[in-house]
């Protein structure tokens, strides 16, 4: 049945269109004023768009209106963004539960930390989406009032959140991810290795574990291109052969999968350089383990080496061997006695765990970061005093090394490998050193802030008892609480050996 | 020749509500009208007044209500106008969003150009797969259109030089509506826009031969209607609104990328369309706003949240699942219980508001029929 | 017997192809390729199947065949840990047609004078109401879950290894495609579901009642579909929510309109089919300058070009 009748209300509403549409702009602009003013960091987002050029990373922050958003007399406020739903997912309790255990502990253990102030945690599922990340970090900045945001993982939404929190001015800091599309923004830090900060430790592994004939299996996005290239290049000058290089895509079907497979045994490829969602890494070891064929999966990685991935991908992830910013729950006794105690005492009777472990050591790292900033946090305050220090060491991390040219402020790994016995990754060594990757996507004028941290660090780990952190903890001046909590536990002296990076 | 006993389509039908007037014109009394705009002016203050109170990231969900209203409308062409069911209308409205994306990030095109070449490129992959559509109908166009979505989403999607890869393009908004209230307000204006294109184009020859054409194609083909021409003219008109929606939605985000464009965000179009109600505007367009703003009512309104929160489950319903749970359910029970979908159920009310008695009886036409199809 | 003759033209016309498609992979050294895609294939297969059979009898395109799969798949994980595997197999199946009949009762019955495009639209609807369900319950996160046979290494086909549980995939898809087919052209209730399809009104005056085959045919559907996920799912890595939607649904439909839509047989090559041209897509170096997965936007061509080409596919009957 045609509908041709006018509707009267229908030339109403059209009508009032039009003319609020004029209207409207100007009640527009008076309302944005307002709300400019009182929400803070509601104007003009500048989006996705890419700072104007790398200086601007080196420009000292200069105090803006809202410069003091999110911290009050008792209270900072900080958002964190993760996926816990969508394509590859991180398990939720996890997050709900450890994302503020550290500052329950701080504030029960030590309440005149952080200058008086405790801290609110805010934390929102991105879905596994960029556009859902920004979403959720400006409703976190705006609504929620977060002085500076944080990536859980996932490459592209910490990417673009990044991107947005930079055109606001916001600081933003997650795990070392991509450098593509960060190297340039003023706000963002990366708290370990970028992805291409690690090709020299995988190389390096690769060669000690006399893995001969290499495979390389990276999804197709543009995120990955940097760590893609910056590892050939690494691997080409370390002498690898590399005989497999394959594109799979981030929802390859299952054929596709079991091609990519197929290519790698048929080329008697005995170790896999993998840089992909844990998804996709367990399809594809399930797909190997179905051929008979287990070579080592080895990578950098945030989330692939989360014991959530042994949970679900054992007994096919057995040769899962992932470089982590930060180790697993089996050495945590040592390098931090003061995290399992906190989890019994405020984990709601869930059990500690690797996330809750990750979170832990951003949140001290953070809490280290607060202390030197002192007692007028501001975000430009804030973002000038991690650029000058020297280094921020948690034990847990390592050491991480802010310059204002170099935002990535890794400066070594865990290497950790899948336990299937036990279902969960253990760590085989500690604070391996790293360095600037081969392929220098992050250019020219890095070099020499990350290698003294670099060095720093490595006295620092190979020292053992007495380690550099103290002196780092000197530096920072609420260290020492952490750091002096934390030398009781010795670093293995053996963890640190090589070191055979560019530094 | 059975089609045409059964209901013999030669002119559009003469509109049965005039000849309930013809009988006994009703004028309401001054208190009647005065109602009536008590109640247009509460509609406009909640349109164009209430969004201003919210903070810019509430403001930026309305404008995304708005620009649902747009694809909704787009979605409305195809499925009520044509019946052809599309099922990769995600990636009509994705290649409109990286359009302009591109446009304006890689080629330094304003705004309004990029959104124009949206418009157009949304048109012309419209017009592309309309030819497809006049050889292969019904249900296997559909499949067709799911395949072309999952090709949009893991291919086109895929290519750096338009979507700036997996971070995304950045979209910014134009120079003279950079802020999210302004923003809306434009978002508002190309509605109304869409609504009066869509408005003029089926009171139009063509458009009421569209309809025809629902009805019986073959009959319409006899009276002279050029079927072919028709369809793809209609396909070229929601692939239009598509890209014009993606567009907006893009700069409405500031930025774009390959991640949103999945199969759920089809079937959330195809749902929003259906319970909005197929060949009625003002439906589709609430329709289409209420599952773009299901989250934040769930959010915001207390009563709905314990409701949400008070169904018995092994984990809690949180706000950005409900509409995956709530969305499907409101589906079934429209096409089961209600097929006119919310255009039918407030028809009453917007009878009411144009001058005529209150009927809560008045559903309108039985049923909203989509053409059917024997693939 | 012209139906039977075009019948025979059809499989002539796919074996052909399949048999021209594997002398092309063996030559070019993609043989690997060929095992891939009819092991991967079988899936999509026995998926097909069950769409092929609402197709058959009510003229549904029925986006909840996956579905049917997931939620088995869900049972499965939750009641293996409880109950012997086999009991929990029984279980999961169960719980599929019971998922069957409530769709076909709640949604599919009350719409039957509805058009095909509306009740597409419903099924859809279903199937992102049980995704959502799914992630709702249970939780994101992937899950995996074991084999009924667990050898993996007994046979091995030019070079591929092909599990035990992979070939017991392959077995019950043939077995039932030729079973189904037999059903439906030799015994007497199989006549009266296509009847019932075609000529509802003569079917229900012959005194068969029209509902009752309804339900018979969606619990049988889903039947398949649960079987399609209890056996697939568990010998390819692990499931997420939706998996069976997500991952096999697009390429099940591909090959039923491959097999042409109201053939069973048609169903099983249209599967084998879709899943090489996957695996040769991937691995053949001729198709990586395609940006992303090349396999989506091969199977897409195809569709594109069997519909434009010859609508009937090749085992279907002409329009």
């Amino acid at each position: 049945m045609p509908r041709r009748h006018r509707n009267p209300l229908l030339a109403l509403v059209l009508g009032l269109c039009l003319v609020a549409a004029s209207c409207g702009q100007k009640s527009g602009v008076a309302n944005t004023d307002v709300a400019a003013g009182a929400a803070g960091g509601g104007a003009a987002p500048a989006g996705g768009a890419p700072a104007e050029g790398g200086a601007a990373a080196a420009v000292a922050h200069e105090p803006g209106p809202d410069d003091t958003a999110g911290v009050t007399d008792d209270e900072i406020v900080i958002g964190i963004h993760a996926p816990v739903t969508g394509a590859s997912p991180i398990p939720q309790t996890s997050f709900d539960v450890g994302k503020d255990i550290y500052w329950r502990h701080l504030a029960d253990s030590a309440p005149d930390q952080l200058f008086g102030r405790t801290v609110r945690v805010v934390f929102r599922d991105d879905e596994f989406n960029p556009n859902r990340a920004v979403a959720v970090c400006r409703e976190m900045v705006e609504a929620e009032g977060a002085f500076l945001l944080i990536g859980g993982g996932g490459a592209d939404q910490i990417t673009a959140c990044a991107q947005y929190a930079d055109g606001i001015g916001v600081p933003y800091l997650s795990a070392g991810v991509n450098e593509e599309g960060l190297a340039d923004l003023a706000t963002y830090y990366a708290t370990s290795l970028t992805y291409a900060e690690q090709a020299p430790l995988i190389v390096e592994q690769i060669q000690e574990q006399g893995l001969e004939r290499i495979g390389v299996v990276v999804i197709d996005t543009p995120s990955f291109e940097d760590a893609h290239t910056a590892f050939l290049e690494t691997a080409e000058e370390a002498g690898l052969e590399i005989v497999v290089d394959q594109a799979l895509s981030k929802t390859a079907a299952e054929a596709e999968v079991l091609a990519v497979v197929q290519e790698l045994k048929g080329a008697d490829v005995d170790g896999v350089f993998l840089l992909a969602s844990p998804v996709t890494f367990i399809g594809l070891a399930g797909g190997a383990r179905n051929q008979s064929y287990d070579p080592v999966w080895i990578g950098p990685g945030v989330t692939s080496g989360l014991n959530a991935v042994t949970n679900f991908g054992c007994p096919a992830v057995e040769n899962g061997t992932f470089f982590s910013p930060f180790p697993q729950i089996d050495v945590i006794e040592e390098l931090d006695p003061d995290f399992v105690p906190a989890y019994e005492q405020f984990g709601e009777g869930k059990p500690a765990d690797d996330i809750g472990l990750a979170l832990w050591a951003l949140n001290k790292t953070l809490a280290l970061m607060f202390e030197a900033t002192g007692e007028e946090l501001g975000r430009a305050a804030f973002m000038n005093t991690i650029e000058s220090t020297e280094a921020f060491d948690t034990n847990i991390y390592p050491p991480v090394v802010i310059t204002p040219e170099d935002h990535f402020g890794g400066t070594g790994a865990h290497l950790l490998e899948a336990d299937c016995d036990a279902k969960a990754y253990t760590t085989a060594e500690q604070f391996v050193e790293g360095g600037e990757s081969a392929g220098g996507a992050t250019g020219g004028g890095t070099e020499g802030g990350a290698t003294e941290g670099g060095a720093t660090d490595g006295g620092a780990t190979e020292g053992g008892g007495t380690e550099g952190g103290a002196t780092e903890g000197g530096a920072t001046d609420g260290g020492e609480t952490d750091g002096g909590e934390t030398e009781g536990g010795e670093t293995e002296g053996g963890a640190t050996e090589g070191g055979g990076t560019e530094g | 020749m059975a089609t045409t006993i059964d209901r013999p389509v030669t002119e559009p039908e003469p509109e049965p509500e005039q000849g309930r007037q013809g009988d006994r014109p009703f004028r309401p009394s001054p208190l009647g009208w005065l109602a009536r705009a008590v109640l247009a002016l509460a509609l406009a203050w909640l349109v164009f007044v209430f969004p201003l109170s919210q903070e810019g990231f509430e403001v930026q969900r309305f404008t995304t209500a708005v620009i649902y209203g747009i694809i909704g409308l787009s979605l409305n062409v195809l499925l009520g106008y044509v019946g052809q069911i599309s099922l990769g209308h995600q990636a009509f409205v994705g290649i409109g969003a990286f359009t302009s994306a591109y446009m304006v990030s890689v080629q330094n095109q304003p705004f309004w150009v990029a959104v124009a070449a949206a418009a157009a490129v949304g048109g012309l992959q419209a017009l592309v797969l309309g030819g497809a559509s006049l050889r292969i109908t019904g249900l296997y166009f559909a499949l067709v259109t799911l395949s072309y979505g999952l090709v949009a989403e893991q291919n086109i999607f895929q290519v750096e030089e338009l979507t700036g890869g997996g971070q995304g393009q950045a979209a910014p908004k134009p120079a003279g509506f950079e802020t999210d209230w302004r923003y809306y307000y434009l978002c508002l204006a190309f509605l109304a826009l869409v609504l009066w294109v869509d408005w003029r184009l089926m009171r139009s020859k063509g458009g009421r031969a569209l309809l025809a054409l629902q009805e019986n194609p073959r009959v319409a083909a006899t009276f002279g209607v050029n079927v072919r021409m028709l369809t793809l003219f209609a396909f070229v008109v929601s692939g239009v609104f598509a890209g014009l929606g993606g567009a907006l939605l893009a700069h409405n985000d500031t930025f774009v990328s390959p991640e949103v464009w999945s199969f759920n965000l089809a079937l959330v179009f195809v749902i929003m369309t259906v319970v909005g109600g197929l060949r009625n505007r003002a439906g589709v367009v609430i329709g289409s706003a209420f599952f773009a703003l299901l989250p934040y009512l769930i959010d915001q309104i207390g009563f709905i949240e314990d409701a949400v929160a008070a169904i018995p489950a092994p984990r809690e319903l949180t706000a950005e699942l409900a509409p995956l749970v709530l969305g499907p359910l409101l589906l079934i029970l429209t096409l089961v219980r209600a097929p006119g979908g919310i255009g039918q159920q407030i028809r009453p009310i917007q009878r009411w508001l144009g001058g005529h008695r209150f009927d809560l009886h008045d559903h309108g036409p039985k049923e909203v029929k989509v053409a059917d199809v024997r693939a | 017997m012209p139906d039977v003759l075009r019948d025979r033209a059809g499989v002539a016309l796919g074996a052909g192809a399949l048999a021209l498609i594997a002398v092309v992979l063996i030559a070019t050294g993609e043989k690997e390729s060929l095992v891939i895609g009819v092991i991967s294939g079988a899936a999509y297969g026995l998926l097909a199947l069950g769409l092929v059979l609402i197709y058959k009898s009510s003229g549904v395109f029925n986006f909840a065949q996956g579905e049917f799969g997931t939620i088995a798949v869900y049972v499965l994980y939750l009641l293996h840990f409880e109950v012997p595997y086999g009991l929990a197999l029984l279980g999961a199946l169960v719980a599929a047609v019971v998922f069957g009949l409530l769709l076909e009762r709640l949604v599919i019955r009350p719409l039957y004078d509805s058009s095909r495009v509306i009740l597409l639209v419903a099924t859809a609807g279903v199937a992102l109401l049980a995704i959502s369900v799914e992630i709702w319950f249970g939780d994101a996160q992937g899950k995996t879950i074991d084999r009924a046979f667990p050898t993996l290494d007994r046979f091995s086909i030019l070079g591929v290894q092909v599990s035990d549980q992979r070939l017991l995939l392959l077995g019950v898809l043939a077995t039932l495609a030729v079973v189904l087919a037999l059903f439906f052209n030799r015994t007497n209730l199989g006549l009266a579901v296509i009847g019932a399809s075609q000529e509802p009104t003569a079917t229900e005056l012959v005194g068969i009642s029209v509902r009752r085959l309804s339900t018979f045919t969606w619990a049988l559907a889903a039947l398949l579909g649960g079987l399609a996920g209890v056996i697939a799912v568990p010998d390819s890595g692990g499931f997420t929510p939706g998996i069976l939607t997500s991952a096999f649904l697009i390429p099940a439909f591909t090959a039923a309109v491959l097999g042409g839509m109201t053939s069973l047989p048609g169903a099983f090559l249209g599967g084998v089919i879709v899943g090489v041209i996957q695996a040769v897509a991937t691995s053949a170096p001729l198709f990586d300058f395609i940006p992303g997965s090349a396999g989506t936007l091969v199977v897409f061509v195809v569709l594109v070009g069997v519909l434009a080409i010859r609508p009937q596919g090749l085992l279907g009957r002409a329009a």
